[in-house]
């Protein structure tokens, strides 16, 4: 009975829906953003200080962003008054910067007007008057357009508005907290220097700044997005590097319409020459030392603010393979080095796919004894060779991904997990066979030994094509995967440069070994491939005290 | 897509060992075996005499025309009609070629390895990077054999020394083979099997510095010499009954023979993966010839799409054999004559007139 009242109840009185259902609206492409079409980013600076206000107002909604400091304030010049604005970032500017070097010397009465009377224009003789005598920062812009305190602003600038002025002064009291000059963490070296890039721009310029000493660095500024825009610093040697690739690398840059972006990261998906192809087509580097060197080579860097890592324009093949501590040893422990790379960089792409090919169609490769026990191991084992290796190399990837996430303080759990997981619980299970875990470790120790983080994901993902291959077809399926995708790399061009330089094109038979290097007096020439405008990097007899000595 | 950039003298060369690498792999020396006997290494150097004299009269002649092939020589002699002509003659030879080769080579790995693989199965395997490769151009060409160029020497160079303790010196006895004849008489199969000398016709235009084509062509003829010479003595050497079988990849049966050790005692699989690097980079080479050189006959702008209809015909002319029989009878038969009537006939005829035309015209 009582149920039957309440259906009739539920059916006749207003019942409203409990469960909170918030559904994005999809049609939001139509409703219009009033306060974003009013703000016009190229409109220039009024001259009425209330306009200005306004305009600021609503560009920046005050009204609702909590950390936008609009400071009226009244100066005082030849006992005439003038209404001024203060504009800036609570937690980007500095408050003792601010209080003491700007509003200190602007609020106090300014008498010293010797200027004005010389002057008859009162608009520029103000002007000049406050950027000549009240400012006393080194760092101090006249801007004409909103725009262009925008971008100081959000900086970390401050913009100061004087009523009958239709300039502003951008005021550089940046006071942001950043993180200090570190260790690198993912490029380390035993010797060699011990300092990494930071998130701060200007910080990564004034370490490259310290580290060449030569007034030929250019530290030319752009900047990239429309919505967000990133402060980004196009470094190069003047004398070295090559014009065509500076200007290819602005061009790049200046010809990017995205609303915003974040990372050097993106920028080298953005810039780089073919998106299609995994390798990597750009250096990226956290060592300063590094793109020192680079830069001397005659490439060009990129840094981007917020990025702790520099990108190095043209970045061919073998630059991938080779570790900043190469040029801190000597030449004979580099290239053993080097050596032990290039195995390690040959299995981690080609191993597992070998492997399945020796064991699907050519097995007389293998030593009759080492055959059996082959064999012998995979006797228990129900599944086929293939199935095999991918369960084992996903597990392998799996756990890397896991280490990558885990928190600190449980990271060694992964290890036993791991352990066990790829290990004897595996083969206990007849899941795998014993040979099969030492093809997988040995692949997945190798590919750490790859230097490059971007390159070891392309041989992390093209492995897996080579043991298809290797599974559909052997030996010859490997050659054909190894032969088409060297094609492919000939064919590919980092900012001009062929991928596979110097090797191919080969210009001369030095080339062909330049993946080694050459004792440190021998390094004469740049690289070929970077067409620099000056080829040699050192005299033919660099160690001219021993030539002078013997003589 | 279509790569005009030139090649270097390296890059060059290394495309003209491939060729040269390529026809030793294919068994070619079993083709002067047959016909010369034990006597085939003075053959193959009287061969490499003879051709050197005639690589010495084709850069001769072609000093006269900067940037010319044979194409454009008989365009300047006999127009546009003549240049069809040797171009149709040419595509031909390129294309039969390959057709021969990429049947004769996946039929042998069939046998070798994949007995249970259908055959047009690993022609179309074959075929893939080919046709990549191919389509990015010359240079895309050039710079994937160079890579594998060095491993394929040093392939070939091992398997000689390797092999070099299974040699009995006597068995390169009677020294003049099947008669003086026969061995100091090049035959057709023997000219033939210097198939380096057709590239000579075309490469000119490719290269960066045309002062290194005649430089090239003599190293190139040398080294086919050398290559030839080492091959066929090393087989000789080797086995008693090589100058009476038909073996297929007669030097796989020398990779057989190398042993490291105890540990590695049958790698032959390892020289046949190089092999077919080697072979992929010279069916590149000729796919891309091809289609360039339709190309050049219909005046088209780029050889990029080309490639895709040529590697079609490929397919379908080397499907055309029955077996690998067929492909060696017809290599006998009909290919060393239509060889040795382009290259040292049609062509040289055509490069001699012209070179008269032109230096008639100068004068």
């Amino acid at each position: 009975m009582n149920k039957f009242k309440q259906k009739i109840k539920d059916f006749l009185l207003y019942n409203p829906n409990k469960n909170y259902n918030f559904i994005l609206s999809e049609n939001n492409m139509n409703v219009k953003d009033t306060t974003s079409s009013s703000f016009l980013p190229d409109s220039k600076i009024f001259s009425s200080l209330d306009k200005n206000i306004d305009y600021l107002n609503v560009q920046y909604n005050s009204l609702i962003n909590s950390d936008i400091i609009l400071r009226p304030f009244v100066i005082t010049i030849k006992d005439k008054s003038f209404n001024a604005l203060l504009l800036g970032i609570d937690g980007m500017i500095s408050s003792e910067l601010t209080n003491n070097f700007l509003l200190r010397p602007l609020l106090s009465t300014n008498k010293d007007d010797s200027r004005l009377q010389i002057n008859n224009n009162i608009q520029i003789s103000v002007e000049d008057f406050i950027f000549d005598k009240l400012l006393p920062q080194n760092t101090v812009k006249k801007v004409t357009k909103f725009s262009e305190v925008a971008d100081g602003v959000t900086g970390g600038d401050c913009a100061l508005f004087i009523d009958t002025l239709n300039i502003a002064f951008v005021v550089d009291v940046k006071g942001f907290e950043s993180r200090g000059i570190d260790n690198p963490k993912n490029e380390i070296v035993v010797r060699g220097s011990q300092e990494a890039f930071v998130e701060k721009l200007r910080t990564n310029t004034s370490i490259l700044r310290r580290l060449i000493n030569s007034p030929e660095l250019i530290v030319e500024s752009t900047s990239v997005g429309t919505v967000s825009k990133a402060k980004v610093a196009v470094c190069y040697m003047k004398n070295i590097a090559n014009s065509s690739l500076i200007s290819e690398v602005k061009y790049r840059l200046n010809n990017i319409d995205v609303d915003y972006v974040v990372s050097s990261g993106n920028i080298e998906q953005l810039i780089q020459d073919n998106s299609k192809i995994a390798f990597p087509q750009m250096i990226a580097t956290e060592r300063p030392d590094k793109a020192v060197n680079h830069l001397l080579e005659g490439r060009v860097v990129i840094l981007v603010n917020g990025s702790p890592y520099a990108l190095i324009a043209p970045g061919v093949f073998i630059d991938f393979l080779s570790s900043p501590e190469d040029l801190n040893l000597k030449h004979q422990y580099a290239n053993l080095l080097k050596i032990i790379r290039f195995i390690a960089t040959f299995i981690t792409l080609l191993f597992p796919g070998i492997y399945i090919a020796i064991m699907n169609f050519h097995s007389e490769l293998v030593p009759t004894s080492l055959l059996f026990t082959i064999a012998a191991s995979r006797n228990s084992v129900p599944f086929p060779v293939i199935f095999e290796i991918i369960l084992m190399e996903i597990s392998f990837e799996l756990i890397r991904e896991a280490g990558l996430r885990i928190p600190t303080p449980i990271g060694p759990t992964i290890g036993i997990i791991g352990a066990l997981v790829l290990g004897d619980a595996a083969v206990s299970a007849n899941l795998v066979s014993p040979v099969l875990i030492i093809v997988v470790a040995i692949t997945g120790i190798c590919s750490f030994a790859i230097p490059d983080f971007s390159l070891n994901f392309t041989f992390r993902i093209y492995k897996f094509f080579y043991i298809f291959l290797g599974y559909i077809a052997g030996l010859l399926g490997i050659a054909i995967g190894l032969f088409a995708q060297i094609a492919i790399l000939c064919n590919l061009r980092s900012f001009g440069a062929p991928y596979l330089a110097p090797y191919a094109p080969l210009t001369n038979l030095k080339s062909a070994i330049s993946y080694f290097i050459p004792p440190i007096w021998k390094r004469e020439n740049r690289s070929d491939f970077l067409n620099t405008k000056r080829p040699k990097e050192q005299a033919h007899i660099s160690r001219k005290w021993n030539f002078f000595k013997t003589n | 897509m279509d790569n005009i950039d030139k090649i270097g003298k390296i890059e060059a060369l290394a495309l003209l060992i491939t060729v040269i690498n390529n026809a030793i792999i294919i068994n070619l020396p079993s083709a002067i075996l047959n016909t010369s006997g034990t006597g085939s290494w003075i053959n193959i150097i009287v061969t490499t005499i003879l051709l050197l004299f005639f690589t010495l009269l084709i850069c001769k002649f072609f000093k006269l025309f900067i940037s010319c092939d044979i194409l454009d020589v008989s365009e300047f002699l006999g127009k546009k009609i003549l240049k069809i002509i040797v171009g149709v003659l040419y595509i031909f030879l390129f294309l039969f070629v390959s057709a021969m080769y990429l049947r004769y080579f996946s039929n042998t790995l069939q046998i070798l390895y994949y007995n249970d693989t259908p055959l047009v199965f690993l022609i179309i395997l074959l075929l893939i990077p080919i046709v990549i490769t191919s389509k990015y151009g010359l240079k895309s060409i050039s710079g994937t054999n160079l890579v594998f160029v060095p491993i394929a020497i040093i392939a070939i160079i091992t398997l000689f020394i390797t092999s070099s303790k299974d040699f009995v010196w006597q068995r390169i006895f009677p020294i003049l083979g099947h008669g003086i004849t026969e061995t100091f008489v090049p035959q057709f199969s023997n000219l033939s099997i210097f198939n380096v000398v057709a590239y000579f016709f075309f490469i000119k235009p490719f290269l960066k510095s045309e002062d290194n084509f005649k430089k090239i062509s003599i190293i190139s003829v040398l080294l086919c010499g050398l290559f030839l010479t080492v091959s066929v003595l090393s087989l000789l050497m080797t086995f008693s009954f090589i100058a009476q079988t038909d073996e297929n990849l007669s030097l796989h049966l020398l990779t057989r023979l190398v042993r490291f050790g105890k540990f590695l005692q049958r790698i032959d699989a390892i020289f046949v993966f190089i092999w077919i690097l080697s072979s992929l980079s010279f069916l590149s080479l000729n796919l891309y010839l091809v289609a360039n050189i339709f190309k050049k006959i219909c005046n088209l702008k780029s050889t990029g799409e080309l490639v895709y209809p040529f590697s079609g015909f490929f397919l379908a002319s080397c499907m055309m054999f029955k077996n690998i029989a067929s492909v060696e009878s017809t290599f006998q038969n009909f290919y060393c004559i239509y060889y040795s009537v382009l290259i040292f006939l049609i062509s040289f005829l055509v490069l001699l007139f012209g070179y008269i035309k032109k230096k008639t015209k100068e004068s």
